[in-house]
């Protein structure tokens, strides 16, 4: 399904449960106060580590294909009206493991692995107004992120690490679909017995650029393409 | 016969207990193993070569002080019904006493040497076949009568596993993945239950050895690349008994990169650590908030 495709779908189950919200005569009456936000995103990445070298280092050991990097962000409310502006911290880890190489380049039985413990400190503009003020269960974001990944490579015998850490920064830009249209009884009674007011679905797409601000002397940690994330939101 | 099955049948010797009018209790023991499974007595143990062991047991009601307990060795099962259920038969061979001086639980131990467990009962530590000893720890208070008992069975097991075959060893850096079948079981000889692998190069004196492992594969570590290391592999029994070795394969150890190798040797520039770039976030907060005042400034 193109990209185009699924926009339309989304939109269109949205305006389908805005219409139904509206008919239940349901609302945001009596949401307890906002504080922040925690998100917890599964998106795919793949260093581009072999982008600046004559040979595929990354390619031999690990192959061609995409992993998986989970992250979990925190966030504080620093405005909420027109949308909500926030400020907050993240956490994450990927790891991807391969075989290590004989001298003659050909796969060892010995294993090794990349791992990537990435933080980020970012500022997040979620655009939410459509479903406060209209009930339309649609939101978009925007989130510029400091980014440090922690990084260390391991092979099965531990005779060899290096470890160190690469520095950059990223853009992502989502859409969040509010799951509380499936069952607004039960967002409301999860609102009054953990004060999260609302739960999102969000899609996201991601530009990242961790090369130590394009020092010569470092590798290069962004995603060789966009990465793109699904996740889920608990504004509380 | 393992431990969890000698519970099962402490419990089940239990059950009756509670319907019944009388003071005895029950209770488990266990002969504790270093090597092997426990409640095997191997040949080893059998003819006194392997050291002192420990059985343990436990009764169901605390012991009094003043009391002993009572170790006794059977080739019969102990009594299973009746005021004596528990006990072992009078022909038993009583083994130890040992007195009780300070009791608080109702579990207690006592270090013996298993071929003392097996002596009384005139066995050979040569059978062809398993041979059970059952195990009675009686409780006598300071009246000299029975208040507990705990039973084990104990299986006296010298026969040695059949040797491992198609060994296959895998070159790792600075170690050697070693795998292996067991062996086709013949008469006199008992299921192998642990392996040890061996690697010995030929300027060694001994040979390196892998842990106690169940399973059908280890690592031999702390090898050199490019010697080549004799590989072998012996089974051992329940009871401990070692197998012949194996048939020797030849490894040896190669040098592998790892993906960070891999990548400093394709021209790769990063040297790792944390002194590329900025340290931390808290620089990257600073570079953030000088740029921030910078453009205030102008």
């Amino acid at each position: 399904m193109s990209r185009t495709r699924i926009v339309v779908a989304v939109t269109a189950l949205a305006l389908a449960a805005s219409a139904s919200a509206q008919e239940v005569g349901s609302g945001w009456v009596g949401e307890s106060p906002r504080k922040g936000s925690f998100q917890l995103v599964g998106s795919t990445y793949r260093p581009n580590i072999d982008a600046d070298l004559a040979t595929n280092p990354y390619q031999d050991v690990f192959g061609k294909g995409r992993g998986w990097m989970f992250r979990a962000l925190g966030a504080r409310a620093l405005y909420v009206g027109v949308g909500t502006l926030e400020a907050g911290l993240g956490v994450g880890y990927f790891q991807d493991t391969g075989k290590g190489r004989l001298a003659d380049g050909t796969a060892a039985a010995e294993s090794t692995a990349l791992h990537v413990l990435p933080v980020s400190a970012s500022v997040t503009y979620r655009f939410d107004y459509l479903a406060d003020r209209y009930r339309v269960p649609l939101m978009f974001y925007g989130r510029a992120s400091l980014e440090r990944y922690h990084w260390w490579v391991s092979n099965e015998s531990d005779t060899s690490k290096e470890s160190g850490a690469t520095n950059g920064y990223s853009f992502t830009g989502g859409v969040g679909l509010l799951l509380d249209i499936l069952d607004r009884g039960s967002a409301r009674e999860l609102d009054r017995e953990t004060g999260i007011n609302h739960t999102w679905l969000t899609f996201d797409v991601t530009k990242s650029k961790v090369d130590d601000f394009g020092s010569s002397k470092s590798w290069d940690l962004s995603d060789e393409k966009l990465s793109l994330g699904f996740g889920v939101l608990f504004v509380f | 016969m393992n431990a969890r099955a000698v519970l099962l049948l402490a419990c089940g010797l239990a059950a009756p207990l509670a319907g019944a009018a009388q003071t005895l209790t029950a209770g488990t023991a266990q002969l504790d193993d270093d090597t092997g499974e426990v409640n095997y007595v191997g040949v080893s143990e059998c003819n006194g070569t392997a050291g002192m062991e420990t059985l343990r047991w436990n009764l169901s009601s605390t012991p009094t002080v003043g009391g002993k307990y009572e170790i006794w060795v059977s080739d019969h099962s102990w009594n299973t019904s009746g005021t004596d259920l528990g006990y072992c038969q009078a022909a038993s061979q009583d083994v130890k006493t040992v007195f009780v001086t300070e009791v608080d639980t109702s579990s207690a131990s006592v270090d013996l040497q298993p071929g003392d467990l097996v002596t009384p009962l005139a066995y050979t530590c040569d059978p062809t076949t398993d041979r059970k000893i059952y195990l009675c720890v009686e409780f006598r208070n300071a009246a000299g009568a029975r208040a507990g008992y705990a039973n084990a069975t104990l299986t006296l097991q010298t026969r040695p596993p059949p040797a491992p075959v198609s060994v296959k060893v895998g070159a790792l850096e600075n170690a050697l993945d070693v795998s292996w079948s067991n062996g086709t079981l013949g008469s006199g000889q008992a299921e192998a239950f642990e392996y040890v692998a061996y690697a010995q190069a030929g300027d060694e004196t001994s040979a390196h050895a892998s842990g106690r492992t169940e399973s059908k594969s280890v690592r031999i570590e702390g090898l050199r690349n490019e010697v080549a290391y004799q590989v072998t592999v012996v089974a051992y029994s329940k009871g401990n008994n070692p197998s012949d070795p194996s048939a020797a394969v030849t490894g040896t150890p190669v040098p592998v990169d790892d993906f960070w190798e891999h990548y400093k040797n394709a021209g790769g520039t990063d040297s790792g650590g944390c002194s590329s770039g900025p340290a931390g976030l808290g620089a990257l907060a600073g570079l953030a908030l000088a740029r921030l005042i910078r453009r205030r400034r102008s």
